[in-house]
This record gives structure tokens, C-alpha cells and sequence, in this order.
């Protein structure tokens, strides 16, 4: 267990740009465009929903602004991700310290564990925790916004809105990271068999599979499962969005706000529970896991330095 | 004193190249190892096998382990330098202190840190930034820090001027080295590391063609400086090779009685550069070439 920490306290050292680094960067960003957009009076549709504002218009504002904030944050954190697990078990054997790690008493197995972990529950957890800062800075400039129209300043404020969307957005992402773990498998198992590129490995394998399945076999089993795969980048945060971006035009009634912040709630342990019992989603994690055994399997068993 | 390494009958190959010809050896507690040979001959293949990085057919115990089946215990009593490249370049300096003290059950963090007391090296510097020179020296403070009973050393001053080579091997000599601790080394560098050495292996072609003590090789070997003129005589005793220098023809010969050839000219015991180059280049070989 002690080895497994420092592990992942190595893979913070090594990859310190994708897993703070970028999601710090995107947080400047936003708010620098946010400011921007402010001092230069491109809020101007705010301000004239901010006109009507009401308790529940505050609240689904303040949901839209989190959820808004988070999806920008999961956009960049499946880029990171995806370039990170096609790299872990790359880099180290092209610039040869793999051969300094492997002058250790540590495991191949802890070794790759610790990257899957990094890619699916680090990477995640630290965008998470930059995005919550980001959001708390979003929802200030949006209070100032408010205030110079004459609403109330903690309109927005709505302390079980965003501890809930926060709650929220947490349990997408872990949900997410439980979609992907098949992909990154690969992904990682590219990683460690590419002799030059992981990436070009990663996408023509499945690209030349599929093509020739529809060439040449009566069904197309192999296409839906890869097309599988790609739903969990987006499905959970795409729908989402477009469900709140929808409501937030309708402004609907008190009523509706709160049976959708519930329903909403309800949505991500039913994906939760939809994902679990999905025969589909186990016959996909099965093959990750034999996907990170052969990796570990060619950790211990290539030498090509 | 108890064997460090026993190999009994090691092949190894690449594909269908066969790289390791069925080599047996021992090598006991308390030795300084050189393993020299050309290019391809086999050296970091052994290497590679003794440390289970490679595969191999054939009896191989280290520390009475099998290196393949249990290369993460091995490890924690062998200590190895592949070459100065192989530190990773993000690591910070104390973040290589802190995860070997984590990682490492013999690691010594007092010891590494002393070491590093004495360099140019600064604890928030990264690999990056260091010289090739101090690379090493950043290695070499985590390797002899650890509590090893075997450490391997390939190629370990590849690329190193002469001031960082003599410096490597001090350190190892005067601050690691005793009695109950083994060294292998390989190098290309033959005459820096000779008068460290215990014993010599030399392997060419895949197989060992020298196995010995530095003591008995002494006695097995011996150099003749003659004139010309008993060249016809000299080589009629079948030398393993023969050399000319100013003025004076060079033989080498193996297992000879030194009375038989003392009339010819001095007897002297040749360096181990001379007896790797007669070795691995036989003297009908030269000859061929030189037709």
C-alpha cells in the first residue's frame, strides 16, 4: 500500500501539467473571458433575465453556471485523460528509465495500477476540485453582474444548490471514469506495446477491425461495442447540459425546479444503476481488465532498451 | 564464502539469433567482477538475465533466487547502473531521495544525502537541468546507498570525461565496496577498471572464453618483448597473438612454462586490455586480416 501512495505520488511528479497544471490554466481562462466579456458588455442576456429575477430563476442560474463551468472542465479532462494513458507505459520505455524503475523492488503490477488510478480517479478528482473553484469565481462575477442590476447580491448564493451540484457533478465523474476504464485500458495496453506511436495503435487496431467486420462478416458486433465505448466520453454531461439549457429557457414554475433538481439526482444513480446491470458494460470492463493484465504481462515480460 | 551468482549451461537468444551460448560460471561474496566483450557479444544480455530483465534457458540463481520468477525481491538486495541516460529527466532531486527512502527497504536517505553534501547537486534541481557528469553522481548517491549485495554496474561512465570516471570508480572502491558485497561491471574502458578487479570474465561470440581470478590470470598468461629474430621460434610455440611495437615483437601465450621462452626476451604479465584483444581476436584471425 505504501509503495502503491508513492507511486501515485510519482505519477503527480511526472504529470504534475495534465493533472493540475491544464485544469488551473482552464480556470484562468474562463474567468479571464468572463471578466473580459463582462467589462466589455457582452452580458447583456444576463442582465435581462437578471431583470426577472426570482428565488427559482437564481437557483436553475446558479445550477446552469456550475454545470456550464463543469462541462468546459470534462471536455479538457478526457483530453488529459485520453493523452495521459496513452503515454504512461510509453514514455518511460522510449527516454529508457524504465530501466531506473525497474532497478526497484516495486511490482510491474503496482507499477500500472498506479496509472490506471491516476487516469481514471486522480486526474478526475483534481479537475473536480480546480472546477469547484472555478465555479465559486464564476458565480461571484455573476453576483457582481447582479448587483449592478439592482438585484439581490446573494440571489445566487443558494448554498444547497451548489453543494448538491457539486455532489452532483461528482458522482458524473465517477460514473464516467467507470464508462471509460474500458478505453483507457486499451489505451494504456497501446501504451505499453507501441514501439512508436500509442495514439496511431490506439485508433487504426479498432478503425481496420471494424472496416473489415463490415467487409466481410454478417453482423457488426465489433463496430456497436467500440461505439460503445465513445458514449461514456459524452452521453452523461451532453444530456445533462442540454436538459439545463433547455429549462433555463423555459423558466419554468417553483415546482419544477425542485422535482429536477430531484429527478436530476435521481438520473446519475439510475445511470449508475443502468451502467451496473448492464450486461454490456461488464462484458466491456471484463475485456479492460484483460486489456491492463496483458499490459502487465508485457511490463514484466519486454525488454527492448 | 558463499556464491552470489551460480549459472549453469545459460542460453539466451533474439528471435533466431542465438546471443548466450550455454555459459556456466559462479561468482562468489566479496568479488569485484569484469565482464568485458566486443560489441554483441553477450555482455548486457547477461546482464539483463542475471537482473530477470530477460528470459534465459539453462540453471541461473542469484542470491538464491530465480532473477525472472522473482525479480521485485531480487531487487531489493541488488542494485543496478544500466547506463548515465536513465534517470528519468522530471525528477526533482529531493523527490528522488523521498521515493526511495519510501520504496526502498535498504535504502540509507543519510548516507544518499552525505553523498550529495559533497557534489554540486541541489535538492530542488530536476535531472533536466543536471550535467551528464552529475547525473551520475546523482545515480551513483542513490545506488550506494542501498544496502545491496550485488550491484551491477553496464557501462555505467559511458559518455563521462575522465575527471567524472576516476571520481565514479573512487566512490565505489572507497565509500561502497567490502567485503561482503559483489560487483559486476561492464565496460569498454578496460584499463580504468582493471586494478579494481578480483576476477575477469571475458565473452565473445556468446560464449565465456576467460573465467578467472586476477591472480591466477597472472600466472596463466604472460607476455614475451622480443626481437624479430625469434619470431619464427616464438610462433612455432603457438602464442594466443602476437603484436609489434618499435623495434620489438609482442607475443602472448596461454598456460606456458615461462623458463621456455625466457631465452627469447622479458617476460612480462600483460594487461587485460591485451589478453581481451588476444582473446577475442585469435591470432589466425589477425593473420587472415593482414593477408
Amino acid at each position: 500500500m505504501k509503495n502503491l501512495l508513492m507511486l501515485l505520488k510519482r505519477e503527480y511528479w511526472e504529470n504534475k501539467v495534465s493533472i493540475i497544471k491544464v485544469p488551473v490554466l482552464l480556470g484562468f481562462t474562463l474567468i479571464a473571458f468572463t471578466i473580459l466579456s463582462m467589462l466589455l458588455g457582452f452580458n447583456q442576456l444576463d442582465i435581462n433575465i437578471n431583470t426577472h429575477i426570482t428565488p427559482h430563476i437564481a437557483k436553475m442560474a446558479c445550477t446552469t453556471i456550475l454545470l456550464g463551468v463543469s462541462t468546459v472542465f470534462n471536455i479538457v479532462l478526457l483530453i488529459a485523460i485520453s493523452y495521459y494513458s496513452l503515454s504512461a507505459l510509453f514514455e518511460e520505455r522510449k527516454d529508457r528509465s524504465i530501466l531506473f524503475w525497474k532497478s526497484l523492488p516495486l511490482s510491474e503490477t503496482n507499477m500500472v495500477f498506479a496509472k490506471l488510478i491516476t487516469a481514471l480517479v486522480v486526474t478526475p478528482v483534481a479537475t473536480w476540485v480546480v472546477m469547484m473553484f472555478t465555479s465559486i469565481i464564476a458565480l461571484l462575477l455573476a453576483t457582481i453582474s447582479l448587483t449592478l442590476t439592482g438585484n439581490p447580491t446573494l440571489a445566487l448564493w443558494q448554498a444547497g444548490t451548489i453543494f448538491s451540484s457539486w455532489g452532483h457533478i461528482f458522482l458524473r465523474l465517477c460514473l464516467q471514469s467507470l464508462g471509460i476504464f474500458p478505453m483507457v485500458a486499451w489505451f494504456m495496453l497501446c501504451s505499453a506495446y507501441a514501439k512508436r506511436s500509442p495514439f496511431l495503435l490506439a485508433i487504426i487496431i479498432p478503425i481496420v477491425l471494424v472496416i473489415l467486420e463490415k467487409m466481410l462478416l454478417p453482423f457488426y458486433a465489433l463496430g456497436h461495442f467500440v461505439s460503445y465505448q465513445f458514449q461514456h466520453l459524452f452521453i452523461y454531461w451532453h444530456s445533462e447540459l442540454s436538459h439545463y439549457v433547455t429549462k433555463a429557457h423555459q423558466l419554468s414554475g417553483p415546482g419544477s425546479i425542485i422535482t429536477q433538481g430531484i429527478s436530476i439526482k435521481g438520473a446519475a444513480f439510475a445511470n449508475f444503476h443502468g451502467l451496473l446491470t448492464s450486461p454490456y458494460y461488464w462484458i466491456s470492463a471484463s475485456i479492460g481488465i484483460i486489456f491492463i493484465a496483458i499490459a502487465i504481462v508485457l511490463r514484466n515480460t519486454r525488454y527492448e532498451c | 564464502m558463499s556464491n552470489i551468482i551460480k549459472a549453469h549451461n545459460i542460453t539466451a537468444a533474439y528471435g533466431k539469433t542465438q546471443v548466450l551460448n550455454g555459459i556456466d560460471f559462479e561468482i562468489d561474496e566479496g568479488k569485484i567482477v569484469g565482464l568485458i566483450g566486443p560489441n554483441g557479444a553477450g555482455k548486457t544480455t547477461l546482464i539483463k538475465s542475471i537482473l530477470g530483465l530477460l528470459p534465459c534457458k539453462g540453471s541461473l540463481d542469484v542470491l538464491g533466487l530465480n532473477p525472472k520468477k522473482h525479480r521485485t525481491k531480487l531487487m531489493q538486495n541488488v542494485s543496478f547502473i544500466a547506463d548515465v541516460a536513465i534517470l528519468p529527466r522530471w525528477l526533482k532531486v529531493a523527490d528522488a531521495i523521498e521515493f526511495m527512502s519510501n520504496t526502498h527497504p535498504n535504502f540509507n536517505r543519510d548516507k544518499a544525502l552525505s553523498f550529495l553534501n559533497k557534489t554540486n547537486i541541489q535538492m530542488t534541481q530536476k535531472v533536466k537541468a543536471l550535467s551528464k557528469g552529475m547525473i551520475v553522481q546523482l545515480h551513483l548517491a542513490l545506488i550506494i546507498s542501498i544496502d545491496a549485495k550485488l550491484l551491477v554496474l553496464d557501462e555505467p561512465t559511458l559518455g563521462l570525461d575522465m575527471v567524472y570516471r576516476k571520481s565514479f570508480y573512487d566512490t565505489l572502491l572507497n565509500d561502497y565496496f567490502d567485503e561482503k558485497r559483489t560487483i559486476i561491471i561492464t565496460t569498454h574502458q578496460v584499463e580504468e577498471v582493471e586494478h579494481l578487479l578480483t576476477d575477469i570474465m571475458i565473452i565473445n561470440q556468446g560464449k565465456l572464453c576467460v573465467n578467472d581470478s586476477m591472480e591466477n590470470l597472472s600466472k596463466r598468461f604472460i607476455e614475451v618483448v622480443s626481437e624479430p629474430k625469434h619470431h619464427a621460434a616464438l610462433m612455432a610455440l603457438s602464442p594466443l597473438s602476437f603484436r609489434k611495437t618499435i623495434g620489438k615483437e609482442v607475443f602472448l601465450f596461454e598456460d606456458i612454462d615461462a623458463n621456455t621462452v625466457t631465452k627469447y626476451g622479458d617476460i612480462r604479465i600483460p594487461s587485460v586490455s591485451d589478453l581481451f584483444m588476444a582473446k577475442v581476436t585469435p591470432l589466425d584471425q589477425k593473420e587472415a586480416r593482414v593477408k
